[in-house]
């Protein structure tokens, strides 16, 4: 049969909401709109690095085999770590 | 008359009813205010494309807005238009949540498909929730994309039955009809669109017929 019954679940009902900060509780069951906080875009960034710190690097990234990293990924977790480590700096 | 079209299922042709209904009661000489509550906007393409389509512009006022505002701007509409007519997105938000919370009427459609039906019960979830803000809204529920042969229309249709508490159920369905799309996408309604599909234009009456209960206007 192409036309079936959703199957039954069981789930509790919902209390009357009466006051104003019922209202926005009311209000909150809905999802936002999808777009109310946008993810913020990649950004192409082009990065000119030293060819001796290019070949540390390359170094290091030997080093980790067999899960060797491109540089592009080396790079970027670079900068994650260091970002991590000035909000750290920053709260203390 | 304050109208939601609602329901909790993308793709019902919740749009397309809306844009219909605006254009069809304001060629009868009311002033109607369409409220876009959907994140996808579709009823304002459809606006805009009627405004560069139509001389005389589309016919009526369309705005875009979400969330809270939506109860806002009805409220502060009400007494400007003759109508309020309001499309939402094919989920429980904010924004449908707060359309329910101060419209007259919800019309919720269905495609006549399991998926499309199953998402009944989250509709009556959300008319559970708005009545005690609302408690006059009154609902009902139509087919619509009905297909053209085959038993689907009458099980889903046994199936919307089912809900006499929550909605009155509209026996006659809007069809699956190509004349909705190719004419949602040039900015008119199937009224104006040819070559004139007649079953369309029938459907769509009888349910605007329905909705406004047009004695007198």
């Amino acid at each position: 049969m192409p036309v079936t019954r959703k199957p039954k679940e069981e789930t509790a009902p919902s209390e009357p909401l009466t006051e104003d900060a019922e209202f926005q509780r009311y209000l909150r069951k809905g999802g936002s709109a999808a777009h109310s906080n946008p993810e913020p875009k990649d950004v192409r960034q082009t990065l000119v690095i030293p060819g001796a710190l290019c070949q540390e690097i390359d170094h290091l990234r030997e080093k980790l085999l067999p899960l060797k990293k491109s540089r592009h990924q080396w790079v970027l977790e670079a900068i994650m770590e260091r970002v991590k480590r000035d909000k750290k700096a920053d709260v203390e | 008359m304050i109208l939601v079209i609602g329901g909790t299922k993308g793709g019902s042709g919740k749009t397309m009813l809306a844009t219909h209904l605006a254009v069809l009661r304001s060629t009868k000489g009311h002033d109607v205010l369409l409220i876009d509550a959907d994140e996808q906007g579709s009823a304002m393409d459809f606006t805009r494309q009627r405004q560069q389509r139509m001389k005389d512009g589309p016919g009526y006022t369309a705005i875009q807005t979400r969330e809270a505002d939506v109860a806002v701007q009805v409220r502060q509409m009400t007494q400007k238009y003759d109508d309020i007519i309001i499309d939402v997105g094919g989920r429980d938000t904010a924004s449908q949540r707060a359309a329910l919370a101060v419209a007259q009427t919800l019309l919720i459609p269905f495609s006549p498909t399991s998926v499309d039906l199953w998402t009944a019960d989250t509709v009556v979830v959300l008319l559970k929730d708005a009545r005690p803000f609302n408690p006059g809204i009154r609902a009902f529920a139509i087919l619509n994309k009905a297909f053209s042969r085959g038993t689907d229309n009458i099980e889903a249709a046994g199936i919307l039955r089912e809900y006499p508490e929550y909605w009155v159920y509209l026996a006659d369905a809007i069809g699956n009809r190509k004349a909705f799309s190719n004419a949602f996408g040039g900015g008119y309604a199937v009224t104006e669109y040819q070559p004139k599909d007649h079953k369309a234009i029938g459907e769509i009456t009888h349910l605007y017929r329905r909705l406004f209960d047009t004695k007198n206007t």
